[in-house]
């Protein structure tokens, strides 16, 4: 239960580092970014928009650094984070809770049937050594080399551009308006295809390889040698003695790679040009948009705690020894 | 001890292994990613003399398919995407050795301190190092980038080495742990060892394999942050890398129309040297753990004696039976 | 313990090994862990097995049960089991090593349980103990039901001196003395014929190891069967064993009834680590051990395996294999200067010749 309570408040923290690092990260810049942004727009703004684009940097000419810090704190957890340049005079919360879903959607099931199955199967490989998962693993180690959207790009040419069996880029069909009907999802399913095969085999590779290494060192530890002493049946020893220990790491590791995979699956997006984050990521970094720069940065983050906070609760569940500390 | 401690100790391979020089030469892991990671080297160094024309300069038509004067093609404005890739590749190159040197130096010091000194100054290092390691690294130095403007290869790697560097941090911060509660560096403290020597020629060999392949992976990961950053449109795109050759490709829509000549070079080349780490990494992991070469299994003299049957799990025996 | 164990009378024989040899490795590199081991176990026989550490005690138990892993394989020899009647499940002897899965799977804990050392990594720790237990009942016994698992879990416990409440608990949880007693709770599930007890307490302090040892005696008597203990602390086999076995570099060096074996060891290497620590009882004496080191059980190893560190060894020592002879009733001695040859020729010659030159020899 302490080890809980610990996880969350560094959850709280690294939260609070993270706010901390928009907020000083203009400051720190050489050029004083932020006078040069409010300066471009001063004059074509309304007031309010004024105020908003002000809010995203807690920047007031008139108060103390540590008032403005405090400004900045409160408009946060408002989840005021200003307008956005790109798509002005949009503010940034609506961007980001636009483009989102589009991203949970992709990212959150690929990333779980990437990790799921790569686990299972390097479960398969380390059990049973000599099959033909093995001659997989060197596969799997190039793999692990190439950063994901690369696939990206050898999968639009050959299935979308080549074959023509899926659409190159957007996350649905133009002449839909987005909304809840069939024809509307079946389009964005069918978009979105691509992308997601292209983040599960970019990722697959890594869960597999480490969980085949991780088993193999299970598989060397004493209780397994016993549960075999003890004339369990194969199926028993491999799940419960051995796949049940192996996959502890597993799941430790799971949030700390989830943080890479965000990464790598923005740019995935950026290639097929799919309405979510990434793609929103990319037109803020050409505009040199700020705030919602700063907010992408933020709400990721945010994202990454939570599946953290995610995976400590299932391992809580699965090693008891973590329950009495 | 949290849940990120229990996964560095065990997935850590076991330190003190006496390795084998010949061993490690002798694998074919390592010697072919050796060779791959060589030439990629080699291109680095000699690409902008050998390259056919000048990458920046318009010498034939514009987006010609690949050809014998142009065996890699042309691009939307008229340059040879060869001498592009050949003289791309030393930027690429540089940013991540030098972003992984400086990085994997970072994650020495903090990690070592950590493991080393516990008490106070490994808690606030260890939280120090997670939260980098939770913070989706990328947006944050796609805002550190952006913000700088124009950077130069070298701004470039120090951002990815200071962003980066706390995965080998935690590693290594696991296997100092585990060998400093070992009676060698027991007896050397009694001994009155000053702790700087401790560092240095008791427990640094013993880290060799883990910083060998945290270095080789954070070279791996920062030509693919710069590579990544380019072709996100940030850094010096007058600069010729595989990155900013996937930028210019994509923004003249060559994804859309096909032109795969263009940007499937780049990847190549970083998938090859990507593979190449990977391979001298697995060789690495193999030398120290031998539990994971394949040669674990050996015939049986007589065929009766072992049948495929068992469950024979790979492995020796567990470290109640060994040596008896 | 102030009595030794009362002799059981000579009886069947329940495990019957010949010549088994056991290798890590292959080719040119192998370590030749057990190198031609005969030995017999019997019905309710307490058999120790003593040696140092690299004798090869623990390769031959786990070569009995065919527990050995990459790269130790059986490159020769036979094992077999007679399954004593009445409770054991099989009625033919059994060749354990060419059995097949299923017969092998079967055999294991229903006739043979193992004991392991270092209970905190024999634990499986996600199970709690009540998992730990009962899986073998569902292995082994598919007819039994959920309440009939749990009743006898908790009848094992009681067997070794653990509350029941305790079945909820991780290995994590108990302390080191509960560990072992779990361990050997499990073993007795399902009423093997024959146990092995492979360092059962040597990780434990000794307050908690008399107690252990104590039960597992209780335990044996009321079971009735046989057990193999495995240790490198001869005293302790002295106490509770009717026979040992002493190995030495992967051979059995002397096999004798234990009373035997304390009053008067036949054995120079015997008589070494029994003149290695000191008794509470008798007259004091002055320590000695035994001087050198193991050999590379990589090597050949001509002759006996012990003449390099012998204090009487003789020429013929460096090239003869002395085999295990039956010297007396239930006594063994693999050493040329025990055997009925040697010992008639020191005696008809008053004085053998080559003792003295045995002397200046060793070096």
């Amino acid at each position: 239960m302490r080890l809980l309570l610990r996880r969350l408040m560094f959850y709280a923290v690294t939260a609070w580092v993270a706010i901390t690092i928009n907020f000083l990260l203009p400051r720190l810049m050489p050029g004083d970014p932020i006078s040069a942004v409010v300066d471009r727009f001063n004059g074509q703004l309304s007031p309010e928009a004024s105020q908003a684009l002000a809010a995203a940097f807690g920047f007031d000419s008139h108060a103390s650094l540590w008032s403005q810090y405090v400004t900045y704190l409160g408009d946060i957890f408002h989840g005021e984070f200003g307008l956005s340049f790109t798509y002005f005079p949009t503010p940034v919360s609506s961007v980001i809770a636009n483009s989102l879903p589009w991203t949970i959607a992709l990212l959150g099931v690929s990333t779980v049937i990437a990790s799921v199955l790569g686990t299972f199967l390097g479960v398969v490989a380390g059990w049973r050594r000599g099959t033909w998962l093995d001659s997989v693993l060197p596969i799997g180690a190039f793999l692990r080399g190439i950063p994901h959207f690369w696939f990206g790009l050898i999968f639009v040419t050959v299935a979308a551009v080549g074959l023509g069996w899926f659409p190159v880029s957007g996350g649905y069909d133009s002449s839909l308006a987005p909304s809840l009907t069939p024809a509307f999802l079946e389009s964005a399913v069918y978009h979105s295809i691509l992308p997601a095969i292209t983040v599960i085999i970019g990722s697959i590779a890594a869960h597999m390889l480490t969980q085949r290494n991780m088993m193999v060192t299970t598989l060397a530890e004493d209780y397994v040698l016993v549960a075999e002493a003890k004339g369990l049946s194969s199926r028993r020893v491999m799940i419960d003695y051995a796949a049940r220990n192996a996959i502890l790491p597993a799941v430790a590791g799971f949030a700390i790679e989830l943080g890479l995979v965000v990464s790598g699956s923005l740019l995935v997006e950026k290639v097929f040009s799919y309405p979510g984050i990434g793609y929103v990521l990319f037109e803020a970094v050409h505009n040199e948009d700020f705030p919602l720069l700063q907010a992408i940065l933020l709400v990721t983050t945010f994202a990454v705690l939570t599946a953290n906070l995610l995976a400590d609760l299932a391992f809580f569940v699965l090693d008891p020894r973590t329950r009495d500390t | 001890m949290t849940a990120a401690t229990i996964t560095d100790a065990v997935s850590v391979a076991p330190a003190g292994r006496r390795f084998n020089r010949r061993t490690v030469l002798r694998s074919r892991k390592i010697k072919a990613g050796l060779v791959l990671i060589g030439i990629f080297v080699l291109m680095g160094v000699i690409g902008p003399w050998v390259s056919p024309y000048d990458p920046s300069a318009n010498v034939a038509g514009t987006m010609l398919p690949p050809s014998l004067s142009h065996p890699f093609g042309t691009t939307a404005l008229g340059e040879d995407v060869l001498s592009q890739v050949l003289s791309g590749t030393r930027l690429s190159l540089e940013v991540g050795v030098v972003a992984a040197l400086i990085g994997e130096t970072i994650a020495a010091i903090v990690g070592i301190t950590a493991g080393y000194l516990g008490g106070l100054a490994d808690e606030g290092l260890s939280l120090l190092t997670n939260i980098f390691l939770v913070i989706p690294i990328l947006p944050l130095q796609i805002l550190i980038i952006a913000y700088l403007g124009n950077t130069g290869w070298f701004l470039m790697a120090l951002i990815i080495a200071l962003t980066g560097w706390s995965h080998g941090s935690r590693k290594l911060r696991a296997q100092t742990l585990s060998i400093r509660r070992r009676d060698f560096v027991e007896a050397a403290r009694a001994a009155g060892e000053p702790n700087w020597r401790i560092i240095l020629f008791e427990i640094l060999p013993n880290e060799w394999a883990i910083i060998a392949t945290g270095f080789l992976f954070h070279v791996l990961s920062g030509i693919i942050v710069q590579t990544s950053l380019s072709f996100l449109g940030l850094g010096r795109l007058s600069s010729w890398s595989w990155g900013a050759m996937l930028y210019w490709s994509q923004n003249n829509n060559a994804f859309l129309v096909g032109a795969w000549w263009w940007y499937l070079p780049p990847g190549i080349c970083l998938a090859l040297v990507g593979m190449g780490l990977a391979l001298v990494n697995l060789g690495i992991d193999e030398v120290i753990n031998p539990r994971l070469r394949d040669g674990g299994r050996l015939p049986g003299r007589s065929g009766a004696r072992r049948r495929r049957g068992d469950p024979v799990p790979a492995g020796q025996t567990g470290r109640s039976a060994r040596k008896k | 313990m102030s009595t030794p164990i009362a002799r059981h009378p000579e009886s069947a024989p329940v495990l019957d090994i010949r010549d088994l040899r056991v290798d890590y490795g292959s080719g040119a590199g192998a370590v030749h862990a057990v190198r031609g081991v005969d030995l017999t176990l019997r019905r309710s026989e307490v058999l120790g097995i003593a040696g140092e550490s690299g004798s090869g005690k623990s390769t031959l138990a786990y070569a009995i049960t065919r527990l050995l892993r990459p790269p130790a394989q059986v490159v020769d020899g036979s094992v077999v089991y007679h399954p004593p009647g009445g409770r054991s499940r099989r009625e033919e002897p059994l060749d354990v090593l060419s059995a097949g899965p299923e017969t092998l799977r079967k055999f294991r804990w229903e006739e043979v349980a193992i004991v392991f050392q270092a209970a905190m990594s024999a634990l499986n720790p996600v199970l709690d103990i009540r998992r730990q237990l009962t899986d073998t009942l569902v292995a082994h016994r598919p007819g039994m039901s959920k309440a009939a698992r749990l009743d006898r879990a908790r009848e094992l416990l009681d067997l070794v001196g653990i509350d029941a409440d305790r079945l909820r608990a991780f290995p994590h949880q108990l302390s080191g003395g509960q560990r072992q007693r779990v361990m050997i709770a499990m073993a007795l599930a399902l009423e093997p014929e024959i146990i092995i007890m492979d360092e059962p307490t040597t990780a434990l302090d000794v307050v908690v190891q008399r107690g252990i040892i104590r039960r597992i005696m209780e335990l044996r008597s009321r079971l009735d069967c046989s057990v193999i203990f495995i240790t490198h602390d001869l005293s302790l086999l002295l106490e509770v064993a009717d026979t040992i076995a002493v190995m030495y570099a992967g051979k059995l060096v002397e096999l004798s009834e234990s009373e035997s074996l304390r009053r008067d060891p036949r054995h120079p290497y015997t008589a070494g680590l029994l003149s290695s620590f000191p008794s509470l009882r008798g007259p004091r004496r002055p320590l000695t051990g035994i001087d050198g080191s193991p050999p590379d059980l990589r090597e050949a190893l001509p002759g006996c395996p012990f003449h390099p560190r012998c204090p009487e060894v003789i020429p013929a020592c460096r090239d003869q294999v002395p085999a295990l002879t039956e010297v007396e009733p239930r006594r063994h001695v693999a050493c040329l200067r025990r055997t009925p040859a040697a010992v008639a020729s020191a005696s008809a010659g008053g004085g053998d010749p080559e003792l003295s030159v045995g002397e200046e020899d060793r070096s």
